[in-house]
């Protein structure tokens, strides 16, 4: 969609809009952050902010969003959130992607495609937290990512099963939503006697190599 | 993923001061360049400080930047480790770079060298293996170079990548490889200026035991001695970066123009030079956890790290690093190539007789129409190409051994040459997709030494050296 919007519409037209859109956007955060009791400079709030891709077409749409209806604040329930994953994530390394996603994406969304449009573009400012653990029942969760993106690197992690959960909020307020289902990743690393094999094999080949370069290289010329 | 550490109109601005230096550049350096020898080969008359620039600026390339601290973060410290490597590559290159003066004093190319000595069946498996490594590593440049431009700047991929391609073409077009190893020059220097400023600012604030601490606590494999995949990836990835600088043209054509008694100390300088580089990039990349910056892509982390810690200067130089890396690669990937294909395809195949000033245009022609080639590819932004070029780990290493052999000793014969590169390159690929690609290179590297050096026992020849030093017959329309 924002291909479409720079398409459609001339640059200064957009830079234009952006600008009262931003500021609309501003003054309507500011009443929801106000309406749920938390201050509007908030740390995390300017940090995630800082980092959304496109603002300025985002605030376009929230322009557009202006113009729409909108349910009061209070009716809104805090969204869903849930992992995109297409099979088990099995790894021999110890290092995957974690990818999550939230409302909108989720299939929470109006009927009318254009307030649907809404939601997806509303869905910019929602906030996730991910968690981890040993067991599947999070009794000594750690906190894996918190804020604005929809994916994580995950590295460095030793054989055994880890769980994952993701919930999200819209930003400012402070209900969660409920928890994602869990997701779990299992790490078998690569036998230890296959990995030392192929370093004792790199070294020999290495030093076969280093060898032959030296010894020949000392004898030159040969022509 | 969007980090935008610069405002695009900033990088706009530095991207087209950039571009404007480096075509003047190579249009100042093109007034050498008169002739096929000085267009291909920079007259060969290349000293030593301008032989080293050009090997470190050539071997940074995006993917030290990008690649190795990708390495750290997946593979801890073997991992940081293990791209640091690649220097030992330049290591061995600089007796072999001695040798190669020594035998081919008129020599072009390395597929030239593999024609005159193990005949056409080789050349040709050489010359796929070549130019499928070349094409790989010249589109993985330009897409690196969109995709960074992007994240970094907000400049649209296209535009990025397109212009990054295209004042490396015009410039290697004017100047040939004597505007290719000047701008080298000053982007090495700019590089390892960029470099050492990033990494001072890092360790002044940063804290090495709370790296390690954080480290401990939430990603402990990665301080693991005995963590199977990085040690299956040391080795792997030392002869992946041999086997890159002993067969490719990029290597080889810098070793024909040095002048005499510098390739050797050249390319032993540049690898001292280039070792500490990815050291630096991966321990940037091992702070990013212990910082609470999140990493989404791996590739990305150095550049996240550096403009977080470092602001809208720090921001300024990465760009400015990163431009000039991909720059440095990318002029000599398309000089070394366009080279390759126009002596060894052009030439050989259809224009034996060609004079000088039909070579040269020729060579403008190929560089030109690899340009043309690289955009199209690169223009659908498919993403990385790093698992590609991986992919052709076990064929470069598949031709150390033969080239090595091919070198120095005289009864290494054909048949053996040819089946050390096929096999070797069949059991790496093997390797790629029943281990992973972190085994391909070495198991294509050790099943190619064993056929070299059973050619050399079971079946030894006798070849004459003087066929490598003859005046090819090309040469002689010069």
């Amino acid at each position: 969609m924002p291909s479409l919007i720079n398409t459609l519409m001339p640059h200064q037209t957009r830079r234009a809009m952006s600008a009262i859109a931003a500021r609309t956007a501003r003054q309507r955060h500011l009443a929801r952050c106000h309406a749920a009791r938390c201050h509007p400079n908030a740390t995390q709030e300017r940090s995630w902010r800082r980092n959304l891709p496109g603002s300025g077409v985002v605030a376009a749409t929230w322009l557009i969003a202006s113009a729409w209806p909108q349910p009061a604040f209070g009716s809104v329930p805090p969204p869903r959130a849930a992992f995109e994953v297409r099979a088990p994530i099995e790894s021999e390394t110890g290092y995957f992607p974690l990818r999550w996603k939230g409302a909108s994406a989720l299939g929470d969304t109006p009927a009318d495609s254009s307030k649907e449009r809404i939601a997806v573009e509303a869905e910019e400012f929602q906030e996730f937290q991910v968690e981890s653990a040993l067991d599947s029942t999070f009794e000594k969760p750690v906190q894996v990512y918190a804020g604005p993106l929809r994916e994580t690197y995950i590295s460095g992690l030793r054989d055994g099963q880890y769980h994952y959960r993701v919930r999200a909020r819209q930003a400012g307020d402070s209900a969660w939503g409920p928890w994602s289902t869990t997701e779990t990743a299992t790490v078998h690393h690569h036998s230890l006697g296959l990995a030392l094999t192929l370093f004792v094999v790199g070294a020999l080949v290495f030093t076969a190599t280093a060898s032959f370069v030296f010894v020949h290289g000392r004898r030159e010329p040969t022509v | 993923m969007n980090i935008k550490l610069l405002a695009p109109s900033t990088g706009w601005m530095l991207l087209a001061l950039f571009s404007v230096i480096w075509v003047l550049l190579g249009l100042w350096w093109g007034r050498l360049s008169k002739n096929v020898e000085g267009h291909m080969l920079a007259g060969r008359n290349v000293g030593l400080a301008l032989g080293t620039a050009t090997a470190v600026a050539t071997w940074v390339t995006s993917n030290t930047t990008m690649l190795a601290p990708q390495f750290a973060l997946q593979l801890g410290i073997w991992g940081m480790l293990a791209y640091s490597t690649a220097s030992v590559g330049l290591f061995m290159f600089a007796p072999m770079a001695e040798r190669i003066q020594t035998l081919m004093p008129r020599g072009f190319t390395s597929a030239e060298f593999i024609r005159l000595r193990f005949g056409t069946g080789a050349f040709r498996v050489f010359l796929a293996i070549s130019l499928f490594y070349s094409c790989t590593w010249l589109v993985s440049m330009a897409m690196a170079g969109g995709l960074l431009l992007e994240a970094l700047a907000g400049i649209p991929y296209v535009f990025g990548m397109s212009v990054i391609l295209w004042v490396c073409v015009a410039y290697t077009l004017v100047g040939g490889l004597y505007a290719v190893i000047g701008t080298d020059f000053i982007q090495s220097l700019i590089i390892l200026l960029g470099v050492v400023t990033i990494g001072i600012a890092v360790l002044n604030k940063v804290d090495i035991d709370i790296v390690y601490a954080e480290l401990e606590s939430s990603r402990p494999a990665l301080l693991d001695v005995l963590l199977p995949a990085a040690l299956m990836s040391v080795f792997n990835n030392l002869l992946f970066g041999l086997g890159e600088v002993t067969h490719s043209n990029v290597w080889w054509s810098r070793a024909f123009a040095m002048r005499p008694g510098v390739g050797r100390k050249a390319y032993r300088l540049a690898g001292l030079v280039w070792l500490p580089i990815p050291v630096a990039a991966g321990f940037v990349a091992l702070s990013a956890p212990a910082l609470g910056i999140n990493i989404t892509r791996p590739d990305m982390v150095a550049p996240i790290v550096a403009g977080a810690l470092l602001g809208k200067v720090g921001s300024v130089v990465v760009f400015i690093v990163v431009f000039a890396s991909l720059a440095s690669s990318i002029d000599s990937l398309l000089a070394a190539t366009s080279d390759l294909i126009t002596k060894d395809i052009v030439q050989q195949s259809f224009r034996i007789e060609a004079t000088e000033p039909q070579l040269k245009r020729y060579s403008n022609v190929v560089t030109l129409a690899l340009g043309g080639l690289t955009w199209c590819i690169c223009l659908p932004k498919l993403g990385t190409l790093a698992t590609v070029l991986f992919f052709a780990g076990p064929m470069v290493g598949s031709t150390i051994w033969p080239i090595l052999a091919g070198l120095y000793r005289k009864e290494l014969g054909s048949g053996y040459a040819t089946s050390a590169m096929l096999l070797g390159t069949g059991a790496g690929l093997v390797a790629y997709f029943t281990i992973g690609w972190y085994t391909a290179s070495l198991v294509g590297t050790a099943v190619s030494m064993v056929v070299v050096l059973a050619g050399l026992k079971f079946a030894p020849i006798d070849f004459d050296w003087r066929k490598l030093a003859r005046v090819p017959a090309e040469a002689s329309t010069l």
